[in-house]
């Protein structure tokens, strides 16, 4: 017997006939694409600040010439950055991860302290970004817009002023969290023409 | 449901069993084809403004597959140049008949480089014709035909009666 492209297309068929059963579930898969898509859109929003802020302020900086230097606010691209605190614990950062991870257990109340800091650079001005509303609150699997979140914990529509904002805010892990299952405290924020949705706490269900 | 969302749910319906099976062809693993099926859908889907159509997402999966298998070959390529010398553990082969042919097939497989595998299982799995697996492989149609003259003969040496010894 020759070795020849029929024999090779038989063999094919039969070792990939060896290949187990898929064990995804297009539940999951969509959690993991909505996850990358917020990511993505929050890196296409985040060069469209920076080139409207060079489109701002290169003008402003030229036209400055002939008059006495002042001190003005840098106008780069910011994001707010958050703190954690649950029942009065910092949360442990898992190796590699980047948001604070808590162990909880189902119907356990807890007090949520969640700091957010406006850097100082977002001045409030017509034409600088800044913070104009904020949303707290809990997700399952999903970073979209706020109507994802599952509850509501906190929202303001007044606008951020640089420096930092505490939120204390309450919620009961449900009874019936089955084990395994993960729970995510999400920050959605607005700035000027854009809208930002992220992860900030994992909470995950005690074993 | 959105349509991304939908288009999504029906491929994995009608696909995910032959999706699964072309990536094993692909790494020779079964958890490895897992991922790399499910990584392929993310990277297919995430997309905001280019997700597939419904018509073309399997075809374009299954691009996005072999391509994300090509650049993971890669970077494993430095490391299985090292991994030899830590001392793996040696795997005793399993006597049935059936396995053994698995196994020699997929050592075979192992054997070519990341580019004339993959020419390999679109050429002769998926019954590509030849200027469809370029387009995927985004080479020009001689490449991959000495792609596949190289790892036909790579193959025959290790799977020919003559070969095998």
């Amino acid at each position: 017997m020759t070795f020849d492209e029929q024999d090779l297309r038989e063999r094919l068929k039969a070792v990939a006939g060896h290949a187990g059963p898929p064990r995804f579930t297009v539940e999951r898969l969509i959690g993991r694409i909505r996850r990358r898509r917020a990511r993505i859109i929050g890196l296409v929003l985040g060069s469209v600040l920076a080139v409207a802020a060079i489109a701002v302020a290169v003008p402003i900086s030229l036209s400055g010439q002939g008059t006495p230097p002042i001190a003005r606010p840098a106008v780069v691209p910011f994001s707010p950055s958050f703190t954690v605190r649950v029942n009065g614990q910092s949360g442990m950062h898992p190796r590699g991860g980047r948001i604070p991870r808590f162990a909880v257990s189902p119907g356990e109340q807890l007090r949520i302290s969640i700091g957010v800091t406006v850097p100082a650079h977002a001045r409030v001005t017509a034409l600088t970004p800044r913070v104009t509303a904020l949303w707290l609150g809990v997700s399952g699997d999903v970073l979209g817009t706020p109507g994802d979140m599952r509850p509501i914990l906190a929202r303001t529509r007044k606008p951020l002023i640089p420096g930092l904002h505490t939120f204390r805010l309450r919620w009961t892990v449900p009874a019936g969290l089955p084990r395994g299952t993960t729970r995510y405290l999400v920050a959605n924020w607005e700035a000027k023409q854009a809208s930002v949705a992220q992860f900030i706490a994992e909470l995950v269900r005690r074993r | 449901m959105a349509s991304w969302q939908q288009t999504l749910a029906e491929l994995a319906r009608d696909q995910a069993g032959s999706l699964k099976r072309q990536a094993f062809l692909l790494c020779g693993d079964d958890g490895q084809a897992e991922d790399l099926v499910q990584d392929a859908l993310v990277r297919a889907f995430a997309r905001p403004l280019r997700a597939p159509r419904p018509g073309a997402a399997e075809a374009y999966v299954r691009v996005i597959m072999v391509n994300l298998f090509i650049d993971i070959a890669r970077r494993r390529s430095r490391w299985r140049r090292v991994a030899p010398l830590l001392g793996g553990a040696e795997v005793a082969p399993d006597p049935a008949d059936q396995v053994l042919t698995r196994e020699v097939m997929l050592a075979a497989l192992d054997d070519l480089s990341p580019r004339q595998r993959a020419c390999v299982v679109l050429r002769y799995y998926q019954d590509l014709p030849v200027a469809q697996v370029a387009a995927a492989l985004g080479v020009g149609e001689g490449t991959v035909k000495r792609y596949l003259s190289e790892a036909m003969t790579r193959l025959a040496a290790r799977l020919s009666p003559a070969g095998n010894g």
